[in-house]
């Protein structure tokens, strides 16, 4: 790579039919190897921006740049780079069902590597990582349909990791999944982001951002970009979250002591004042 | 009002049975996986024969050989460990899907004989096609269907096709549930129907958008549309 700069937006506009809009000038870089996170209330855009950089739709208005190519709709006419583009960035969408449409989990994971024409060592090679990175080996033969929640994302990240993309987009990764489950999906992230992939996931879930990146992103309610930098810094910002709609105030008791925390669910050790 | 109660009734009832026999006969892998005849053939072996049959049948101008052939495919189905009802209940619920709007009016223009060689057809070439699939594992159809130099887009399409009638028939139980679990007395035979034809209405765009999400996710992984195969 002759950049370290793996997108850089600029002025990103989008509407839905030209009529509903869904991003309003956005203005963003992101570097090789980063952990970002995309925070928003429903409806701030998230998930738009994450199609848009995985060249699934294209901006009404501002440019996409992808390692200093621009992202149009007509660079994808060239065979050469859409596969230069498509081997680089792998997206998992929120709906599962909508990214497992093969027969059995083996086809689900075998699809990309088949579009990337590999070697079938390499092809043997990678299926057995995944499959054992995400603990999906007992699924190999299972058919989508009979899968619960949580094994169809497993899958479905197994489906785009297994391509080896540079880049990771993620829409909301852990949204609906059991705790077990939520932690096997962050430790994956977490190693595949130490191998030095991108990794760019949008959540609503407050309790994940620290643990799967290091910069924030924030997009608010006007759909546009409303403050970005370190994870730790907007973290502890309790009073902005608050106002972005990203955290909410919640009462609860201790013995005979009831009191509010701007936060989430706070551990069970914290004082009483 | 208690007759409003058993229509209601009946159409839950209705929608229940057309469900759950769906699932039976389109998803249902028991049969492909018990012993029997067919199940012995391998897939391509069998989607040859049913060619050659379908073609057989379709070319037949008897009433008498198509009736031979008709009692080939019941055969096949006993030999196979198909319960004979559940087969028989199988084909004759699609037959009227691909006879009525032909054959009545082929009852008039053409006459008896020409309407029943239609029916008789159809239900010989429905039964065959039934027989050979019911037989074989969705999976290992699909891999044939690939072998046999089908084109690609063709069997990916139907692959996808039965992966998302499924999905939706969910979709379409749930709203079921839950438009049953808040009704505190019977909606009424006119707002059953209203209720029908809006979830039709709302699984269609449903199934837009989701063709729209699934083509979406195959372009991110890499789909040109001339698709090497799986």
């Amino acid at each position: 790579m002759l950049t370290d700069i793996v997108y850089e937006i600029k002025g990103l506009s989008y509407s839905y039919l030209g009529r509903f809009p869904a991003l309003n000038k956005i203005g963003l870089e992101i570097k090789k190897g980063e952990a970002v996170v995309l925070l928003g209330a429903n409806g701030s855009g998230k998930s738009t921006l994450l199609m848009v950089m995985a060249g699934l739709i294209f901006p009404t208005e501002g440019a996409t740049k992808f390692l200093e190519k621009d992202l149009r709709e007509e660079s994808f006419a060239d065979a050469a780079f859409q596969r230069f583009f498509r081997s680089r960035v792998g997206i998992v969408f929120q709906n599962s069902d909508a990214q497992l449409f093969n027969s059995n989990v083996t086809d689900e994971l075998l699809f990309g590597l088949v579009q990337l024409g590999l070697p079938q060592e390499e092809v043997d090679r990678r299926m057995n990582k995944y499959i054992s990175l995400m603990d999906i080996g007992h699924l190999r033969a299972r058919h989508p349909q009979y899968l619960s929640i949580g094994e169809k994302k497993k899958v479905a990240i197994a489906s785009v990791l297994v391509m080896e993309p540079d880049v990771l987009l993620l829409d909301e990764p852990t949204a609906g999944l059991d705790p077990r489950t939520c932690r096997h999906l962050i430790d994956s992230i977490n190693s595949f982001n130490r191998e030095g992939r991108t990794v760019i996931a949008s959540t609503q879930d407050i309790h994940i951002v620290s643990e799967i990146s290091k910069r924030v992103v924030v997009l608010g309610e006007d759909k546009g970009l409303v403050r970005t930098g370190p994870t730790e810094e907007i973290m502890e910002d309790t009073a902005f979250l608050e106002q972005h709609n990203l955290v909410h105030v919640h009462a609860h008791k201790h013995k005979d002591v009831t009191h509010v925390h701007p936060h989430e669910h706070p551990s069970h050790d914290h004082s009483h004042q | 009002m208690k007759r409003h109660h058993l229509k209601n009734l009946f159409i839950e009832h209705s929608l229940k049975n057309v469900l759950d026999f769906f699932r039976e006969a389109v998803f249902s892998e028991e049969i492909a996986r018990s012993r029997g005849l067919l199940q012995l053939l391998s897939p391509k072996v069998k989607i040859i024969i049913l060619v050659a049959c379908l073609i057989m049948t379709v070319f037949a101008r008897s009433v008498g050989f198509l009736l031979a052939l008709y009692l080939v495919t019941i055969l096949l189905a006993l030999s196979s460990g198909i319960n004979i009802i559940f087969f028989l209940k199988r084909v004759w619920f699609f037959i009227p899907i691909f006879t009525l709007f032909i054959a009545i009016p082929a009852v008039f223009m053409e006459g008896w004989h020409s309407a029943v060689l239609f029916v008789m057809r159809v239900t010989t070439c429905v039964s065959f096609a039934i027989v050979f699939t019911i037989t074989t594992s969705h999976d290992r159809l699909i891999k044939s269907l690939r072998s046999v130099g089908l084109p690609p887009v063709f069997v990916d399409v139907l692959d996808m096709t039965q992966r998302y009638l499924f999905l939706f028939m969910k979709v379409f139980e749930e709203m079921h549930l839950s438009l049953k679990s808040r009704l505190v007395k019977d909606l009424g035979p006119k707002r059953s129907r209203r209720w029908i034809a809006s979830r039709i209405a709302f699984l269609f765009r449903r199934s837009l958008k989701m063709s729209e999400d699934v083509y979406m996710a195959m372009l991110a992984r890499g789909y040109a549309a001339k698709e090497k195969e799986c």
